[in-house]
């Protein structure tokens, strides 16, 4: 169990949290966060490989978590999930949150894992 | 100077008729003849003792004084010439009877009376008096074969310079009368070239002046089809930004449903993935359970107990690592979160559709009651991917009646004020929502109030202009609230609004009944 790739996602609604860890605990070691606090909180205590976080979210949207992770934690890697005309939240996510990828919601289960396998196959995990 | 003598006798009306005037002219002119003449055959038949003429001219010589003093009342030329003439001929008749009939040297002078009459009167007075002149010279002709004969009366020794003078008067009237003809036709001329002249000068400049306005009409005939042109052109221009409008409103309206639909159909579509792979997890699980079940049942059939009992408790253990393994207590609690998951988010996409129904029928809309609450809402849940977590919006809803109005125009302009509301506000801020029923005109009032910069006062009257914006080019058509205007007229209602540093409030008050 300890060899699984550990994937923190990071979502407002609590729905979104339980279906995709549901979706892919079996693949990945799932840690869940419901806002951009709870999940710089988790960070401090457990280092994960990747995050995925939503952008719309109340008090620190994805983005501005982004930008607190690529500073803290250079070494975790970044997927963005955005509405399917957030164009310029994208744009933004890509120049200040640095971003390995980006989904657009509603996501499919195959695409979102082909991503996730893609970012990590390219940074060597 | 003695030229301008006659017009002091002609009345001032007949001056204007240039005909009548010349005509006159030379009555009065002859007149006047007449009148000195008289005065010197007076002396004459005086000195001659020729007493008939003498009180025949006297009598002449009144009438004509008379004539000259009424002349400027007279108006008709012709009853003057008719009455003159007839007098002239009764002038001469007498000198004539006088000085021996058709010797005398008088009786060629009767040529003057038709003369004048056809020079100055017309052909009837012309042939009238020169019948008469004739019918005279037959009677002087008959008068000595019917053995009346006239004597000469004029003293013997004066005989002669009588008849000479009366020789040289007939032909001073001619004279006079030929020139007096020239010149009055020359005067007339003139006063036709005149008055020609004035003709063409009045009609050179009405042609100048049609001209002037056909050409004037010219450039206004085209001065309004280009108005008409430019006309339609804005028409279609404004046909092309209201449908602009709508479709921006539609896309409006299509982002908002699609932002608000985006989390619900993320978490079903997944929660369905999720529960694909448990019903799997549950399938392989069943797998094991029937194949263990089968073991047991050959077991049992060997009749061997002791074995029977080890393949029941291998069975037992197969299945006990299968349910660890698919972590079985988990995945039924998973499941049941899953179905509760799915369940929301269907619950979610049913009722921002069901708000939608505040929106349909858009185009041709018909009077139907409408609960002004729930439209507000419908909206709200729309605009919510612009305003939450940044905006609060607080509702105050009254219980009012259902309102007469068309349902999806009545939403527009909520989704309208709404907007501008949402981006008045820059980054934090309040939105603050009242219904009220004013039961005194049963009317409704819908208050939006936001606490955004306002409304600068010298916009404040530009705002319900058609394409009058303060947003970047391309964020607003300007047309917003011209149409939402619009559509608070059609319902007989009202729009108003009032304006702060602290904010804006929106005031729309529609009757409750259409009439």
């Amino acid at each position: 169990m300890d060899d699984k790739i550990s994937i923190l996602y990071v979502d407002d609604e609590e729905d979104n949290l339980t279906t995709f860890k549901s979706v892919f605990r079996r693949e990945y070691d799932i840690t869940l966060a419901n806002s951009g606090q709870e999940a710089l909180d988790i960070l401090a205590d457990k280092s994960v490989d990747l995050i995925i976080t939503d952008q719309r979210m109340p008090e620190m949207s994805g983005i501005d978590l982004l930008i607190k992770i690529v500073d803290l934690y250079p070494k975790v890697l970044r997927i963005i999930l955005t509405g399917y005309s957030d164009v310029n939240d994208v744009i933004m996510a890509i120049n200040s949150g640095k971003i390995h990828s980006y989904i657009t919601k509603p996501w499919n289960k195959e695409d979102l894992k082909n991503s996730i396998e893609k970012v990590l196959a390219k940074n060597g995990k | 100077m003695l030229g301008k003598l006659p017009n002091f006798f002609i009345s001032p009306e007949i001056k204007d008729n240039p005909t009548e005037f010349v005509r006159s002219r030379i009555l009065i002119k002859f007149i006047l003849i007449c009148f000195f003449a008289a005065i010197f055959f007076i002396t004459l038949a005086y000195l001659l003792e020729i007493k008939l003429t003498f009180y025949a001219l006297i009598v002449l010589e009144s009438i004509l004084i008379t004539f000259l003093a009424i002349s400027r009342k007279i108006k008709s030329t012709k009853v003057f010439l008719r009455f003159f003439l007839s007098v002239i001929y009764l002038a001469y008749l007498f000198p004539i009877i006088d000085t021996g009939g058709m010797n005398s040297a008088v009786l060629p002078q009767l040529i003057v009376v038709p003369m004048l009459g056809f020079l100055y009167g017309s052909k009837p007075e012309g042939i009238f008096f020169a019948g008469f002149s004739f019918v005279t010279i037959l009677v002087f002709w008959f008068l000595p074969q019917m053995g009346i004969n006239l004597e000469h009366n004029v003293i013997d020794r004066y005989e002669r310079i009588y008849d000479y003078i009366n020789y040289i008067f007939l032909f001073v009237f001619v004279l006079v009368l030929t020139m007096a003809t020239e010149e009055e036709v020359e005067t007339t001329n003139k006063m036709l070239k005149d008055s020609n002249e004035e003709l063409l000068v009045t009609q050179k400049e009405l042609r100048e002046k049609a001209d002037y306005s056909s050409r004037a009409q010219a450039i206004l005939e085209k001065a309004l089809e280009k108005e008409k042109r430019s006309k339609d052109q804005l028409k279609n221009a404004q046909a092309q930004l209201v449908h602009n409008e709508k479709m921006a409103f539609i896309g409006q309206l299509t982002a908002g449903i699609a932002h608000e639909i985006n989390n619900p159909v993320n978490f079903i579509k997944s929660g369905i993935d999720a529960l694909i792979q448990d019903i799997s997890d549950i399938r392989s699980l069943r797998q094991v359970e029937l194949e263990s079940f089968e073991s047991i049942v050959t077991g049992k059939e060997k009749g061997d107990i002791q074995d029977s009992n080890e393949v029941i408790e291998k069975a037992m253990h197969r299945i006990q690592s299968k349910k660890e393994e698919i972590e079985f207590d988990y995945l039924i609690t998973e499941i049941e979160s899953l179905m509760g998951s799915i369940q929301n988010g269907v619950g979610r996409t049913a009722e921002i559709i069901n708000g939608l129904r505040v929106y349909s029928r858009l185009d041709q809309g018909e009077y139907k009651t409408s609960d002004i609450n729930e439209n507000i809402d419908a909206t709200l849940v729309l605009l919510s991917n612009k305003y939450k977590n940044r905006i609060e919006v607080i509702k105050n809803y009254s219980e009012i009646p259902k309102v007469q109005c068309i349902s999806g125009k009545i939403s527009q302009v909520f989704m309208n004020l709404l907007d501008n509301a949402i981006q008045a506000i820059e980054e934090k801020g309040r939105i603050e929502i009242a219904t009220t029923l004013n039961e005194a005109d049963n009317t409704v009032t819908i208050s939006i109030k936001d606490s955004g910069t306002g409304i600068p006062e010298e916009n404040a009257n530009k705002i319900f202009d058609p394409f009058y914006t303060t947003k970047e080019v391309g964020e607003g058509t300007g047309l917003g609230l011209a149409i939402s205007k619009g559509i608070i007229d059609d319902h007989q209602g009202v729009l108003q609004f009032e304006s702060s540093d602290s904010g804006t409030t929106f005031y729309v008050t529609i009757p409750i009944n259409q009439k």
